[in-house]
């Protein structure tokens, strides 16, 4: 007895050794967490993953190897921890750079030989939210694990893990367990299917996409991916770096040093749209539909916690093109006197709502204090009426189409007051190319930097033609407010809506929603024209 | 004959797209419609426009507040308005109990009210609160 004892002894000691002296594989699951419904449900059964052996045994070894190097490791933990490339759409308040999904529960199955089992359901991650869920309302709210993560990665390592997986969830297990005695093992992770009508932080942490893929992490990967911390840091993954936020909102993280955090206010808000239509025949009247060209656009500022400005956001997509005219689509914004870089990048939209990258031109400097962003070039041939129809989605016509998204980021070098950035100051305009006149919102001067920029001159200073208001006292371009749905070709703002004729006369304080009650007959259909994406 | 031959230029015009028209040869697609203070026979924009407006459709609103003392933690808030049928997120921001705060937002006319949201969470106690609070502007 004292003999096997001893020789039970030497053999843990030569495992333990053995562990410790060779560093165990992470290994890609081929399972993944698919969506079913809102949230993902598929069980992913390690005891059937090729990547972890060739058989049962193998991979039952392989993670009892990866169980013990936690076990012998700085925090002597008994655990496993599995890796989440976070995979979401880049929409609505999810960027490229931070998105991410919540977490329900993890559940660990295991299946011993002896047919007793073992079930976890204890696991944790690094950051936290608090969460409604289903169709509860805010004050439901309670707090749930979370995944953040990014798409992409700023460093390339060499190493498949490190440089795809994002978020970690840390599964403690008992001391004692042994998967070499196991013969099944499964992971059931089901995301939080959080009322993302609720706008944020539900919106942000919904779960919108068919899969996350997963991995399982050995010692040394698993605390690297949580030192980057992507979705919550933008530049993690280089060393020496001050850490920048990435910007996920209201996020808790439960690390133990501080991570920096960014403010955002929304134009008009996180989630909205300011729309804008022009008409494009300036400084001729126009037939007052608005429709010429229609873009939507926000504009996000993300401030520090001493308010100061950071970076500005953005986006912008084009609605309706009624025009034989072609376009340039610009934004202005007021800067005080700055400096920093601008990235920009356009969209072509797909069925799978990702879009297809288009354009993505080098980050270029400035330094003014205005920013003139061009976001759509030429929209003829940008945005081409579909077969059949003479302009896109203004006409009467059975195909509608989507827009491209034109996306921008501001990074400022300094942070910067955000009086300096008054929203009045957005200077939505048009540049018609057919005629090079300037087209602005009233009050709005002309862009005085257009030859700075690179971008062809106006004529409107050479002609006079510097008020954007005709001679029946209506503007070329007007903020509205969606749901507002823009009129079809030729019918004109007062007669697809009613009340707007009222608005106007009681110089806006009467029927200020006058876009919620259009003639149903002469706008489009909103079934039928779902121009978001 | 002048009035004939207008007529028929406005029928070889496109269809107005961007559809540049001389006010005085265009005829009205529906003109069945009449607006109060419209001009007669048209209705393409015959509002009497009041002098100088400015077809705004949105507002500034300057809103101030204090985050309540009673909240213990980590102090997330968010500033909501509702339109289009669905919450807009105006401001999403963190502070800490008693601070004064003051945001400028820029919302549509229309909304008269919006609602603060506080979300809290203590990472000692693991305890946290949802407080809410509704502002008229």
């Amino acid at each position: 007895m004292k003999q096997i004892l001893k020789l039970a002894i030497g053999c843990l000691i030569f495992t333990v050794f053995a562990s410790s002296a060779s560093a165990a594989s992470s290994f890609r699951l081929t399972n993944y967490v698919q969506s079913s419904g809102s949230t993902g449900t598929k069980p992913v059964m390690l005891h059937q993953e090729a990547e972890l052996g060739q058989t049962v045994e193998a991979r039952m070894q392989s993670l009892e190897d990866i169980r013990l190097e936690y076990l012998n490791g700085i925090d002597a933990e008994s655990k496993l921890v599995i890796g989440v490339d976070v995979n979401e759409n880049a929409s609505g308040t999810e960027k490229s750079e931070t998105q991410a999904v919540a977490l329900k529960s993890v559940r660990m199955e295991v299946v011993f030989i002896d047919d007793s089992t073992l079930t976890v359901t204890d696991f944790s991650t690094l950051t936290m939210a608090l969460l409604a869920e289903g169709n509860g309302d805010a004050s439901t709210r309670q707090p749930f694990f979370t995944l953040p993560g990014r798409t992409g990665s700023n460093t390339i390592t060499g190493n498949p893990f490190r440089d795809k997986f994002d978020s970690t969830i840390t599964i403690p297990l008992p001391l004692d367990l042994d998967f070499t005695t196991a013969k099944a093992v499964t992971i059931h992770i089901d995301f939080l299917d959080t009322n993302a009508k609720l706008g944020d932080p539900e919106l942000f942490y919904d779960y919108t996409n068919g899969f996350e893929d997963l991995s399982l992490l050995n010692d040394s990967d698993s605390r690297y991916i949580d030192n980057v911390a992507a979705g919550v840091i933008l530049n993690g993954d280089i060393p020496g770096e001050e850490p920048v936020p990435a910007g996920a909102p209201m996020v808790i993280s439960l690390r133990d040093q501080d991570i920096p955090y960014l403010e955002w206010v929304g134009y008009p808000s996180s989630v909205g749209h300011y729309l804008v239509g022009y008409e494009d025949r300036f400084p001729s009247l126009g037939d007052y539909d608005f429709n010429d060209l229609t873009v939507a656009y926000r504009v996000e500022l993300g401030l520090d916690l001493n308010s100061m400005v950071t970076n500005i956001r953005g986006e912008a997509i084009l609605i309706t093109r009624g025009a034989e005219y072609s376009h340039d689509w610009h934004l202005r914004l007021g800067v005080g006197n700055a400096s920093g870089s601008i990235s920009e990048w356009l969209y072509q939209p797909t069925p799978d709502g990702h879009g297809e990258l288009v354009s993505a031109p080098s980050p270029r400097r400035f330094a003014s204090n205005q920013i003139d962003l061009r976001g759509f070039e030429d929209t003829k041939a940008l945005f081409p009426a579909p077969e059949g129809c003479k302009f896109t989605n203004s006409t009467v016509c059975d195909t509608f189409i989507q827009g491209p998204k034109y996306v921008f980021n501001i990074v400022f070098d300094t942070p910067i007051d955000p009086a300096s950035i008054s929203p009045e100051a957005f200077d939505p305009y048009l540049f018609v190319r057919d005629t090079s006149y300037e087209i602005h919102l009233i009050g709005k001067t002309l862009a005085g930097q257009r030859a700075a920029m690179g971008y062809a001159p106006s004529v409107n200073s050479a002609q006079g033609k510097v008020d954007f208001v005709d001679s029946n006292g209506f503007p070329f371009g007007m903020m509205l407010v969606s749901p507002w749905q823009p009129p079809i070709e030729s019918r004109s703002m007062e007669v697809a809506y009613p009340d707007f004729a009222d608005f106007v006369l009681t110089r806006g304080n009467q029927k200020k929603d006058w876009y919620l009650r259009p003639d149903a007959a002469k706008v489009h259909a909103s079934e039928q024209f779902v121009w978001q994406w | 004959m002048k009035k004939i031959v207008s007529i028929a230029l406005v029928m070889i015009l496109p269809a107005c797209g961007g559809g540049g028209v001389d006010q005085n040869t265009y005829v009205a697609p529906d003109s069945t419609v009449s607006q109060p203070g419209t001009n007669i026979n048209s209705t393409v924009t015959a509002i009497d426009v009041p002098q100088d407006f400015d077809f705004e459709n949105f507002r500034s609103a300057s809103l101030s507040f204090v985050i309540p003392n009673d909240l213990v933690g980590q102090v997330d808030f968010k500033i909501a308005g509702e339109w289009d049928g669905k919450v807009q997120d105006l401001y999403i921001g963190r502070g800490y109990p008693g601070q004064q705060r003051s945001v400028d937002i820029y919302i549509p006319s229309a909304i008269d009210a919006v609602r603060i949201e506080y979300l809290v969470f203590d990472k000692q106690s693991q305890a946290f609160q949802v407080a809410f609070e509704t502002k008229a502007i």
